[in-house]
């Protein structure tokens, strides 16, 4: 009989082995799977849970809330806690309502436009595709990521590296990791995914 | 041995001297998150304020949007603001130091200014009067008054059940301003 007691020593090697992330290529055939789910995608909605991690404190901001998109620009992204916080994509025309109150965003334009881009582009998967970014894809059992890296100095300014986790299977967005050119990092992990389910067009109409 | 005892003590009382009664907005070695509203002469943005007070008494502060990218970073220390990292629209030179200013007037942290100065009723911090007004012992506001040219400042704060709820700056005549909202832990 053996030594249970050594069972999860045994299967250590196993699990670390599982951890690893193995490169591929951007010709993978996984990768054009996924841009073949991605492309059928219709739309998509989710909870949100977005963890804010700052160099110098313990504590970590943590913001929850909800998201719907429909193709080909139309999103909903919306905090309800701490704060209040929508961003109402529609077509060209981005809205922003801050704890109540719309928000003319004068003189953030650009911020706001830069995150518009990375937003959708991570859902849609447009952004692997994006000549902004430097592409790195790797696998890890049923998991396919994505590490870009911006190419331009005004989005370096901004970003310094972003990676995004897709599901093989059926495409279904996982996890969004921002990394800040401060070093700060922002992880963004989705939950109860719908694809190609009932949107309301109202949810990207008004607030 | 009872004079060399007396130094000792008091030498201790020295060194653990609590900051003054009543001005303690953030205490030493604490951190804190808050809701912020910046108002930059007409840009409103609305965020996070991360801060740290070291045990040093150097001031750690973070401005983050709500989407996570930090707008801001930048540390005070030995009387002096080290900018870690600025958007260029909060990075600007007259932005950035009315804006460093302001924080070190909301968390009363220039009393660890070499500049400050105790005067009572009223307080100086370099060319600064500081005019503080206190209420069942807990600083509820102060009025910042510099050059007779330049607009005069108010410090607000809020106090609740918690402490304090909300803590404010605002110039005179001028859209300048910054409101804090702590967010406590559910």
């Amino acid at each position: 009989m053996p030594d249970l007691r050594l069972l999860p020593f045994l299967l250590l090697p196993i699990f670390s082995f599982s951890q690893d992330w193995k490169t591929i290529n951007a010709d993978d055939g996984s990768l054009t799977e996924l841009k073949k789910e991605l492309a059928s995608m219709e739309s998509i909605k989710g909870d949100i849970r977005q963890e804010k991690s700052f160099s110098f404190l313990t504590e970590k901001l943590i913001s929850t809330g909800r998201f719907i998109y429909r193709k080909e620009a139309q999103l909903r992204w919306e905090f309800t806690d701490p704060i209040e916080y929508i961003i109402l994509i529609n077509g060209s025309t981005m809205r922003l309502k801050e704890e109540g109150e719309e928000k003319k965003y004068k003189g953030m334009n650009r911020i706001l436009r830069q995150v518009k881009e990375i937003i959708l582009g991570c859902i849609d998967g447009s952004i692997m595709d994006d000549p902004d970014y430097r592409t790195a894809f790797s696998v890890n059992g049923e998991t396919i990521r994505i590490q870009l890296q911006p190419k331009a100095k005004e989005l370096k300014e901004f970003i310094k590296q972003i990676g995004v986790e897709f599901l093989r299977n059926g495409a279904v967005l996982q996890k969004v990791r921002l990394v800040d050119s401060s070093g700060d990092e922002t992880s963004i992990e989705f939950s109860a995914i719908e694809t190609n389910s009932g949107i309301d067009e109202a949810a990207f109409a008004d607030f | 041995m009872k004079l060399l005892s007396l130094i000792f003590s008091l030498l201790i009382c020295t060194v653990n001297a609590p900051a003054q009664k009543g001005i303690e907005i953030l205490p030493k070695g604490k951190e804190q998150i808050y809701k912020a509203e910046f108002n930059l002469t007409g840009t409103t943005m609305n965020g996070f304020l991360a801060v740290h007070h070291r045990r040093n008494h150097t001031l750690h502060v973070s401005f983050t949007s709500p989407m996570g990218n930090n707008l801001l970073e930048m540390r005070w220390r030995n009387g002096h603001w080290k900018k870690i990292h600025a958007i260029k629209e909060l990075g600007g030179r007259r932005t950035f130091e009315m804006m460093a200013e302001d924080i070190l007037l909301l968390f009363a942290h220039y009393q660890f200014d070499r500049g400050f100065e105790d005067l009572g009723s009223e307080w100086k911090w370099g060319k600064k009067k500081l005019l503080p007004e206190f209420s069942d012992g807990s600083l509820v506001s102060v009025k910042v008054v510099t050059k007779r040219h330049r607009p005069t400042k108010t410090v607000k704060y809020e106090f609740g059940e918690k402490g304090i709820d909300e803590m404010s700056i605002n110039h005179q005549g001028f859209p300048f301003s910054i409101a804090l909202e702590p967010i406590r832990k559910k």
